[in-house]
């Protein structure tokens, strides 16, 4: 495994390096300095105690839900929905999060668990559609995303807005609800710790449980799993519940870690990069921790860019991310090539 | 072997030889078929007949020998080469798109005129095949998406697909196989009908009763060579069944006259002792015909129970059923004294141990370690967990004890399973097999794909377990193996049923009649 | 079963990627573009503490792109206004920021060492308020905003000073004394915004009688619907607030004859000319750039600064293109308003 890494760094260094010349190129052509933007992009993700902490307070969605897309795709199930999973986490969240005469002990831990079920709930519908009906969980998936996006449209202007009914927001959770800040004047929050310790326990539960086994028996090769007596309906069922849970825990997190308060158009697009955070981490649970650091740099770094480049429109940025995307599907598509060869070679 | 004269054969081969790598499928063939004839090819699975039917459609190219059509060497470049020059090929799986209409699969089969894209020749197409419809007498709903008709219906669509204006001759893989037993007397009748209109037809097929009752002439393939060519009014199924499998080992008469069928269940042997395996009346049902159809035998400790028949007359349902993956429709299944739940995990715990047929996707995760992999088979064993932990340090020593036990070549335990040569991926799912000694062993095809060594290994692994006291089923459609490993009895499957269940050391041509369906004759008195 | 879940990994998963490329691109925008009415409340004035000049450094953060030839873009005109007329220096403005990420855009605004920092939209209140106290060298605006703190202040728009002014215009053109007002939802600032209006009829013709009907969405077909089930009823001069339902209700207008048309928030001759009297307008640069004076004033936060007539930040617009005449009398009653309106003797928000 570490041989092929090493084998593997040089097309990786090739290939990133291709896309950073691709992206300085599109920088001087929008007539700034790519010197200035990689600056700038570093002091926004690392530069300062306050940006390394925001960097990790934007790791910790990702990582979270790319946990679950990784989880998902190690059962061999394309589980796109973790935006929508993340939104009705949030949604869930902020329902629990603002509610009166919650002993305060136990508020948070409620909301968390609200969150998580929330998740495991939505994409459980893609789970039962796709064991009692064959429905591909692609499709279920991404359109339960729009249900969940129309759904918090209509949660903050009705059943979840706040209480002065003037904006299309929630009213903000109570205080034993939110968790506790690690930094003075920083909003790193603790939840962060929470993620990273759900990376580990997802970890372990693929690497040394039975219910993980089963799970990447079935992806590995669901025949050979059915043939061997591994209840393949129920594993289905219960990694989508597991995906879910954990995307709609990150929808929590961010609730009581961050923003206190649910409004619309909650989610940046978390869930859809949390797909690439988990190609990238190659499904490995602890490989999704600096994957999803990656990501969460890069996105702390851009809004300083933003701010600090004269002539860097905001699309810009979002070109920065998608070519690191294609970078590493370059990537991908060159390590597949190359791996297939070997293989037609041995075969 | 009667020569034949006459006519300039429509299209031939001559002293055709196509070898893969080192393995030769055809050595020297003789064949031809001449305006108006049925010719029927006979032979074992792997005798060679797709290799000839591929050579002869452009599909392949031979490696000696030539080609010759209506007397003039010929080299086709492509399938759509053979079938513009008059070789018209209609599969056993058809290659019909269900949604689309009958018209619309018609035009998928044409190549567009000279003007690309845009000139199709729609009408034309159509109208030759509403004409030849007629001709045939066929009504066919021209307006119908192709997945809701009948079986029979999509075979007359690929009959009209294969069939062109210029067609001359026309080769049918297996056409009676996926047919209802009314549908195919209407086939044999297109069948007769196309040849009098002065076409050549070529019939593929095992079923010995079809062979006799269609064709003017046959030619029986064995391992790639013709051992028989003769007019069928002047031969029997049983001189074709010999000509089929080869010489006899011994000379010995059918233990049960092919008398043991289905609706004689009880009569099936049972060693003293007690079966470990029971299976009484066992169906399951089909779409057009139940595709097993009232199987019933016993199979006792320290037995191979063989299972030999051409492919596709019942052994993926029956092993199926043997492993747990699915639910007889009807019938009793008996492990010992359990009746496991039809789930595969059910039948390992009461004992049963499979050796599927594609060890790729049913024997083996490729992507997962030989740890991973052998662990499957115990992975809820009280041995090797404890709570929700699996006890992966205690499965890797297993796992290292099996690949020296085993003889498995490989980097270690950690080594992926696709990494693995295909013998020793079967040395993996076999020592999972056989690994917690299980009292019934159900062995699919056990060597299909693997070389000369890796066979012998199976085969030694097989009687192993038997000499420790398994019982074991062979299914198998290498009937070589069957014979040599079965120890007591060998029943050959017939569309779903037992044609008969005989001693491995029967004459060969028994045998051969028995997988050619020929039930409830006796022997020696065959005749038309 | 066994079927379904095998699949072409190889191909697959890099399609997803590409996928989740573009899907990310969008989402980010759809995300961010939030909802651009304006919502001024309608109480409190603007009261300065005093005191020396400071030099301005002014940051901009914008829902949507600044090239959105509407409501961003607007708010990026007010940051160059500032500029040009207050020799103030900029930032680059910050487009559509994930909404969890707006406080720490605050931060590192205020790090970089801007002094006044305009949010534009009331979706970016709550993050202004957590973030107030631990930057307090600068002073935060948020549009539209409540929050109030010792540096952050919300502007408000007196949109009632502007409904007022096309109330009397309104009042004053009808000739069936019948006038209609189309509001996309019940809410208290459109509520508060159709009483000044009303008062502004009555105060030219108090025969006028106002009917006011709520679409309940942004639907233009619905809103087409009721604004026509308006004009049946004897209405010939309708004004909307209903965003996109303007529209519709600019549709059912033209299609009635003798009908007459307002716009609202912005100047919308495009719509229903040649049956269009003008518009209200919310003027966003001005109203920014009264603010940047007042900051630079001194002025810091604790309530909410009111923009009205008085800045220049709200008037009604005649349309250049109305078919019809607006006699001079009534345009000398809507000046005469006008000035009652900026001098604070005429208050319709009382």
């Amino acid at each position: 495994m570490k041989q092929r890494l090493l084998r593997d760094l040089p097309l990786l260094l090739l290939t990133f390096s291709l896309g950073a010349a691709a992206l300085a190129l599109i920088i001087r052509l929008v007539g700034a300095s790519p010197v200035a933007v990689s600056k700038a992009l570093w002091d926004g993700a690392f530069g300062s105690r306050y940006s390394l902490s925001e960097t990790l307070v934007q790791t910790a969605p990702l990582l979270l839900t790319g946990l679950g897309v990784a989880v998902a795709f190690r059962c061999g199930l394309f589980n796109i929905g973790a935006e929508g999973q993340f939104l009705v986490g949030a949604m869930a969240a902020t329902g629990v999060g603002i509610l009166k005469n919650v002993p305060a002990v136990i508020h948070l831990p409620l909301l968390l668990l609200a969150g998580a079920a929330a998740g495991a709930l939505w994409s459980g519908i893609a789970g039962l559609l796709k064991v009692y009906r064959g429905v591909q969980e692609v499709l279920s998936t991404l359109l339960l995303n729009f249900v969940a996006l129309q759904m918090l449209s209509w949660m903050v202007r009705g059943p979840l807005q706040e209480a002065q009914k003037g904006f299309p927001q929630s009213d903000l959770i109570a205080v034993p609800a939110r968790f506790v800040l690690l930094a003075p004047g920083t909003r790193l929050h603790a939840g962060v710790l929470l993620a990273l310790f759900c990376a580990a326990l997802i970890w372990f539960f693929l690497r040394w449980t039975a219910g993980g086994f089963a799970l990447r028996a079935v992806g590995s090769g669901e025949g050979a799993a059915e043939a061997a007596g591994i209840p393949v309906r129920r594993t289905v069922l219960a990694t989508f519940l597991l995906s879910g849970a954990l995307s709609g825990l990150a929808g929590a997190i961010q609730i009581s870690g961050v923003t206190y308060l649910l409004s619309d158009g909650y989610s940046p697009g978390y869930g859809y990069t949390a797909i690439a955070v988990a190609l990238l981490a190659n499904l490995s649970p602890l490989a999704v921790v600096p994957s999803a650091l990656f990501f969460g740099a890069l996105t702390a770094g851009s809004n300083v860019v933003q701010q600090r480049i004269v002539g860097i429109p905001s699309v810009v940025v979002q070109v920065l991310q998608a070519v690191v995307l294609l970078a590493f599907l370059a990537y991908a598509w060159a390590r597949e090539r190359r791996q297939r060869r070997e293989e037609g070679g041995v075969a | 072997m009667a020569e034949q004269g006459g006519t300039i054969p429509l299209i031939a081969a001559r002293g055709i030889t196509r070898r893969f790598g080192a393995f030769t499928a055809l050595e020297r063939v003789d064949f031809a078929v001449r305006p108006g004839e049925i010719h029927a090819l006979l032979g074992e699975n792997g005798a060679g007949k797709s290799t000839l039917m591929n050579l002869l459609s452009g599909l392949l190219r031979p490696s000696e020998g030539e080609i010759l059509l209506n007397g003039d060497p010929v080299r086709f470049r492509s399938p759509a080469d053979a079938e513009r020059q008059g070789i018209g090929m209609v599969h056993q799986h058809f290659l019909l798109v269900p949604p689309l209409s009958v018209s619309e699969n018609l035009l998928l089969g044409t190549a567009p005129g000279m003007g690309g894209l845009l000139s199709y020749p729609i009408r034309r197409v159509l109208d030759e095949a509403r004409s030849l419809a007629d001709r045939l007498g066929w009504r066919i709903p021209w307006n119908a998406p192709v997945g809701s008709l009948p079986v029979g219906t999509q075979q007359r669509i690929e009959i009209l697909k294969a069939l062109r204006g210029v067609t001359r001759v026309l080769i049918f893989d297996e056409p009676t196989a996926v047919l209802t037993p009314t549908e195919t007397p209407e086939l044999f009748d297109t069948l007769r009908r196309l040849a009098g209109e002065g076409r050549g037809i070529v019939f593929i097929s095992h079923k010995l009763d079809e062979v006799l009752a269609l064709s003017e002439t046959i030619t029986v393939l064995r391992r790639g060579r013709v051992v028989a060519r003769t007019r069928a009014a002047e031969t029997d199924a049983r001189s074709l069944a010999e000509a089929m499998v080869g010489p006899d080992r011994e000379a010995s008469s059918l233990i049960q006259d092919g008398a043991v069928s289905a609706s004689r269940a009880g009569q099936a042997t049972v060693p003293a002792g007690g079966a470990a395996l029971f299976v009484e009346n066992l169906a399951v049902a089909g779409q057009a015909r139940p595709l097993l159809n009232g199987l019933s035998f016993a199979v006792s400790p320290g037995e191979i129970f063989g299972i030999a028949g051409v492919d596709g007359n019942g052994q993926g349902e029956l092993a199926d059923c043997l492993a747990g993956l699915i639910r007889p429709s009807s019938g009793t299944l008996r492990i010992g004294n359990d009746q496991p739940a039809a789930s595969p995990g059910a039948f390992r715990r009461a004992g049963v141990a499979v050796i599927p047929a594609d060890r790729q996707t049913r024997g083996l995760a490729l992507p997962l370690s030989l740890t991973e992999n052998l662990a499957l088979g115990v992975y809820d064993s009280p041995v090797y967990r404890r709570g929700p932990l699996l006890l992966w340090p205690a499965l890797r020593r297993r796992t290292e004890d099996l690949i020296r036990q085993y003889d498995i070549r490989a980097t270690g335990a950690g080594a992926l399973a696709r990494s693995l040569s295909g013998g020793n991926q079967q040395k993996v799912v076999i020592a999972r097999a056989l690994a917690e000694n299980p009292r019934v062993v159900v062995a699919v095809n056990p060597t299909r794909g693997l070389d000369v060594g890796a066979i012998a290994y199976v085969h030694a692994a097989l009687r192993g377990a038997q000499a420790s006291g398994a019982a074991i089923v062979l299914i198998s459609t290498e009937l070589e193996e069957v014979l040599s490993l079965a120890t007591h009895r060998v029943a050959v499957l017939y569309e779903g049923a037992f044609s008969g269940i005989v001693s491995p050391d029967s004459p060969r041509d028994e045998i051969g009649l028995l997988m050619g369906g020929k039930t409830r004759e006796v022997p020696g008195a065959a005749a038309r | 079963m066994t079927q379904n879940l095998r699949r072409p990994t190889a191909f697959f998963v890099p399609s997803l990627i590409v996928f989740a490329a573009l899907a990310a691109g969008c989402a980010q925008q759809s995300g961010s573009a939030g909802d651009t009415a304006a919502s001024p409340a309608a109480s409190a004035t603007a009261s300065g503490t005093g005191g020396k000049t400071m030099a301005l450094k002014v940051a901009l953060i914008t829902p949507g792109k600044i090239s959105d030839k509407g409501w961003s873009q607007s708010a990026y005109e007010g940051q160059q206004r500032i500029k040009a007329e207050l020799g103030a220096e900029t930032s680059p403005p910050v487009e559509s920021p994930a909404l969890s990420d707006v406080a720490s855009v605050f931060q590192n605004q205020a790090q970089e060492g801007n002094t006044l920092i305009f949010a534009h939209g009331s979706e970016f209140d709550a993050a202004a308020k957590t973030v107030a106290a631990s930057v307090p060298q600068t002073t935060m605006v948020v549009m539209g905003g409540r929050a109030i703190a010792p540096n952050l202040m919300p502007i408000q728009f007196a949109s009632g000073q502007a409904t007022y002014l096309a109330g009397v215009v309104a009042g004053g053109m009808t000739r069936t004394n019948k006038i209609g007002l189309v509001g996309v939802q019940k809410i208290p600032i459109i509520v508060a915004a159709f009483s000044a209006f009303e008062q502004g009829v009555k105060s030219t013709n108090s025969e006028a009688t106002v009917t006011t009907t709520y679409v309940g969405s942004e639907d233009i077909a619905k809103a087409k619907q009721q604004t026509q089930a308006l004009l049946d009823s004897g209405v010939d001069v309708v004004m909307h607030n209903a965003n996109e339902g303007g529209k519709g209700v600019a549709d059912a207008v033209m299609a009635k004859d003798g009908a007459m048309f307002i716009g609202a928030n912005s100047d919308q001759s495009d719509l229903a000319t040649p049956k269009n009297l003008g518009s209200f307008i919310l003027d966003v640069p001005s109203a920014m750039l009264a603010v940047a004076k007042e900051v630079q004033g001194g002025k810091r936060g604790g309530a909410p600064y009111m923009a009205g007539v008085k800045d220049k930040a709200v008037f009604f617009k005649y349309n250049t293109k109305f078919a019809g005449t607006i006699s001079d009398s009534l345009r000398a009653k809507v000046t005469e308003v006008e000035t009652a309106l900026a001098s604070g003797t005429l208050d319709p928000s009382k």
